[in-house]
This record gives C-alpha cells, sequence and structure tokens, in this order.
C-alpha cells in the first residue's frame, strides 16, 4: 500500500532523509520513532507530499508521488493526517470541523456529512461537544476531535505525527484508546510515537529511525527484546527508563 | 466598618462594580471637562453648527467613500502580493510601498496639481480628494489584509490541504475567516488614521471638518470653543469607527 524506495529528501545543504526504503501492507499498523531530527516527520509528511522528495520513489496506493500526473488532492482525501498540535480549525464549531473537507471535496450532503460526523463523534466518544468551538476543549478531547475529523473521509490510510506529545499524562490514554480501537479494526497506520506501550500492543512492526536513516525495521517483539544497532538500543534504553 | 459599606466596597470588587466605578470616572471627569468650558464664547458659534455639522459630514463621506474604494481595491492588491507569480508580487509589493512612504499630503498635491496635466483634464478638488484617499486607503488597508493572511499558521493550511481540499477552497473556508478576525485590531486602527488623513485635503480646498472650522475661527475668532468642537468632532468619529467595526466582530477564541 505504501512503498518508499531510496527515498532521498534535503532542506537545502541537509541531506534529512538518506535512501529511506520500506513497504507497508494494507492494515499494517507501523510505529516509527527515533531520537529528535531524524527525520520521522519529514518521512511521514512525504506519504502524502506535504514534502516533496529529491531523489528516490514513493508510491501510494499504486500512485506514484512523483509523478507529474498524479492526481496529489485525490490521494490525500484518502490519507488522514493527525498533527502533534491538532491544528483543528479556531473558527469552526467541532462538527463543522468535521463535515467541512466531505462536504467541499467528497461533494457529500450536509445531512449525510453530519450524521457521518456525529457516529465518528460518538465514536471518540465526544458527541456532547458537537457544538463547542475547538478551544473549548481539552487537549485530548481537541485530538480527538482531530482524529474524527480526518476519519471523516473515510480514509485508506492514517498517518499520526507525536498525536500524544502535546498532552498531559491523563489524556494520553484516552487518545491512544481511539487509536488502539481503529487499529484493532485493520486501519493502515503509520504512527511517529515514543509511546511505547501502544507499539507493544498493536504495532506489526517498528521503525527506528536515525540522522536520516532507517536502521530497524523489526517486529515489535524483536525490536524491544534484541535491537541489534547499538543507537537502537541506546535509545530504548532512554526512552524505557523514562516511563 | 459599617456592614452597609462594607458591602459597597465588596460589590466594588467585583468585575461589574469595576465596569461602574470606571464609567463613574469618566463622567466626572466629562462634568469637569464641562465646568471648566462653561465660560468660553459659545453664544458667538452657537449659530454656525449647521456648517460645522455639514463639514464633520463631508469628512464622514470622504472617509467612508475612500476606505469603501480603497477596501474594493486592496483585496486584490494584498492577494497579488500575497499568491501573485513573481512579476505581479513585485508590482503590488512596489506600489503598495510607493504608497505608503510618500507622505499623503503629497498624493494629495500630485492628484490635484500634476495628474490635470497628465491627463490633460479638470480635476476638482472633491474628485482629487475622494481619488488620492482612496488610493492612500488601497495601500494601507491591503497590508492590513497581508498581515491577516499570514496571521494564520501554517498548521491551519497544510491541515486542510492533507484533506485533499482545493487551494480556493482552502482559501474561503480557512484562511479567509480566520485572516478576517485576525486583522480587526490593526483594522480598527487602521480606519481611524483614515479617519484623521480626510483632514489633510484641507490643503487643496475641500470644505471638511477641519477647513469648515477654521474657516469659522477666521471670521469669528473663537478659537478655544471651535478647536474643542474640533477635537469632540474627530474623537466622536474615531470612537464611533472603533465600535461599529468591534460589533462587527464575531466573538469567538483562538486556540494555539
Ligand atoms: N521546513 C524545514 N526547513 C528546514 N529544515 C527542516 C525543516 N523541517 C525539518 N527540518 C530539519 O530536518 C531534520 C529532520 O526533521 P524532522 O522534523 O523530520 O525530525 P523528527 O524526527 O520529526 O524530530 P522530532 O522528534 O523533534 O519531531 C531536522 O534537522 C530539522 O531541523
Ligand atoms: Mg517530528
Amino acid at each position: 500500500m505504501i512503498t518508499f524506495d531510496k527515498v532521498n529528501k534535503y532542506f537545502n545543504q541537509l541531506h534529512v532523509l538518506k535512501d529511506v526504503s520500506f513497504h507497508i501492507e494494507a492494515g499494517e499498523v507501523v510505529v516509527v520513532c527515533g531520537p529528535s531530527g531524524s527525520g520521522k516527520s519529514t518521512m511521514l509528511r512525504c506519504v502524502n507530499r506535504l514534502e516533496k522528495i529529491d531523489r528516490g520513489e514513493i508510491v501510494v496506493k499504486g500512485v506514484n508521488l512523483n509523478a507529474p500526473t498524479s492526481d496529489i488532492a485525490k490521494l490525500r482525501a484518502e490519507i488522514g493526517m493527525v498533527f502533534q498540535h491538532f491544528n483543528l480549525y479556531p473558527h469552526l464549531r467541532v462538527l463543522d470541523n468535521l463535515i467541512l473537507a466531505p462536504i467541499k471535496v467528497r461533494g457529500v450532503s450536509r445531512e449525510v456529512a453530519t450524521d457521518t460526523a456525529m457516529k465518528l463523534l460518538a465514536k471518540v466518544g465526544i458527541q456532547e461537544k458537537a457544538s463547542a468551538y475547538p478551544s473549548q476543549l481539552s487537549g485530548g478531547q481537541q485530538q480527538r476531535v482531530a482524529i474524527a475529523r480526518a476519519l471523516a473521509m473515510q480514509p485508506k490510510i492514517m498517518l499520526f505525527d507525536e498525536p500524544t506529545s502535546a498532552l498531559d499524562p491523563e489524556m494520553i490514554r484516552e487518545v491512544l484508546e481511539v487509536m488502539v480501537d481503529l487499529a484493532n479494526e485493520g486501519m493502515t497506520m503509520i504512527v511517529v510515537t515514543h509511546e511505547m506501550g501502544f507499539a507493544r500492543r498493536v504495532a506489526h512492526r517498528v521503525i527506528f529511525m536515525d540522522e536520516g536513516r532507517v536502521i530497524e525495521d523489526e517486529k515489535p517483539e524483536v525490536f524491544f527484546s534484541q535491537a541489534k544497532d547499538p543507537r537502537a538500543r541506546v535509545f530504548l534504553s532512554k526512552i524505557l527508563s523514562h516511563i | 466598618m459599617s456592614g452597609a459599606s462594607f458591602a459597597i466596597v465588596q460589590s466594588l470588587r467585583t468585575e461589574r462594580g469595576k465596569e461602574w466605578l470606571w464609567r463613574l470616572g469618566v463622567l466626572l471627569v466629562v462634568i469637569a471637562g464641562a465646568y471648566a468650558a462653561r465660560d468660553l464664547e459659545w453664544g458667538k458659534v452657537a449659530a454656525s453648527w449647521q456648517f460645522l455639522l455639514k463639514g464633520l459630514g463631508r469628512s464622514w463621506l470622504l472617509a467612508l467613500a475612500s476606505i469603501f474604494v480603497g477596501a474594493v481595491a486592496a483585496f486584490p492588491l494584498a492577494l497579488a502580493r500575497v499568491y501573485g507569480p513573481t512579476g505581479v508580487r513585485h508590482a503590488a509589493t512596489a506600489l503598495i510601498e510607493t504608497v505608503r512612504s510618500i507622505p499623503e499630503l503629497m498624493i494629495i498635491f500630485w492628484v490635484y496639481f500634476t495628474l490635470p496635466l497628465v491627463i490633460g483634464a479638470q480635476v476638482d478638488s472633491w474628485e482629487a480628494a475622494l481619488g488620492s484617499l482612496s488610493v492612500i486607503a488601497a495601500a494601507y488597508l491591503a497590508e492590513v489584509i497581508r498581515a491577516g493572511l499570514y496571521s494564520v499558521p501554517r498548521g491551519q493550511i497544510e491541515a486542510a490541504e492533507t484533506t485533499g481540499m482545493s487551494r480556493l477552497h482552502i482559501f474561503l473556508h480557512v484562511v479567509l475567516p480566520q485572516a478576517l478576525r485576525n486583522m480587526v485590531p490593526a483594522l480598527i486602527a487602521q480606519l481611524v488614521a483614515l479617519f484623521k488623513t480626510t483632514s489633510l485635503v484641507y490643503a487643496i480646498g475641500v470644505m471638511e471638518f477641519l477647513r469648515s472650522v477654521t474657516v469659522i475661527n477666521n471670521t469669528l475668532f473663537a478659537p478655544y470653543p471651535l478647536y474643542l468642537i474640533l477635537a469632540l468632532g474627530y474623537f466622536v468619529s474615531c470612537f464611533a469607527i472603533t465600535r461599529l467595526v468591534r460589533w462587527f466582530d464575531p466573538k469567538y477564541q483562538l486556540v494555539d
């Protein structure tokens, strides 16, 4: 479903992605971790071409992202993305945050979009906040709304960029629960996170990045107990001793 | 302290109490001001009230017309400067920055004295006033709009992009509504400034408020009451503009 083939990306002189290659099947949940600045966000943002690459090839759902003829907007509509800082539209009520794109992009009627949106809000456990503004919600609630907003487009792939790292500990759980449910329903997910409990519970694979390279790409059991690369072991010992 | 006075002191600590205290203060200042001004030569200027009011009306007309024309022109200018292709962007930038860096009076003089030579047609003072004030309003309002557009965080646009929305839809439904709300404080400041700028066309003989007051003063010589009226006229007008814009500003809170 998602294939990276020797992907290279530069920010001016800075080489941020170095020969990144991997393949993700439909229904797979992949957790990406690594030190700060290792290129995790950049890699994730390449999947829906928020960032363009300089060399290599990315194919998502059979669409080559580099090909000038590819309909990127159409592809993006099928890839949901959740950001660290939620990025909800502050001028719109929760419900309107959810129905904007389905109406404008898919041409769904307001009634149908509202119906779907209310079901999704129920699913993430905040249907009672449908008419609130984002600023009236807690961080955890905002992030759940952001997940529901992405799901409202009925995506085939969901991308998460550190969805819980701006949240207080008690709110992290409510967001992770929603993500676990989603994983169990068979959604294809790439999740950049340092929540190793989440990785253990639902990830099929863990990708570890350092300085723009994929260092490890393993099943969680293997990654946690017998990571081959010393950088991965150092990273793990740091992050696990934190918890 | 007795119970009653204690209750009064307590109630003054609340938000409402503070609000009333503030209003009382303003009222006292106004009364003191009126008392101090009671001996000015009001009788002398009273008969001119219609003339002065007409002057103020013309100032409002100039302000509203130039702001309207200016705003209509400012939108494409700002859009060109923010989103336009390189050539268009540079042209819009050059235009805006040129107008903004020239003293307003200079622009008024050019339109009044130089433009007729260029176009070979008569330009009366009223036309010159409207034209020059509109150009000034366009340049300054374009900058207010541009600042508003830039105030929308990049993440908002990215969030919309990831849903596959088109650039036009993103602009209309995500960027513009937030930009309009964010530009309210700067807009108020700019509209107030533009209102005061209308007084400059005094120099080309338009009988707006400042000129009306000056003309009356030249015949009656009663500068104290007249300049007090002048100050009050501009104060009330600018205050009204502030309130008017705020009234259009929908109540909402920002995250991020
Ligand atoms: N828009 C940009 N312009 C220039 N450099 C950038 C840009 N975005 C990221 N970088 C740089 O690219 C490198 C990789 O950044 P990236 O955000 O992908 O790292 P990350 O692994 O997500 O880190 P973190 O855990 O801190 O989020 C960093 O050195 C960063 O400074
Ligand atoms: Mg990151």
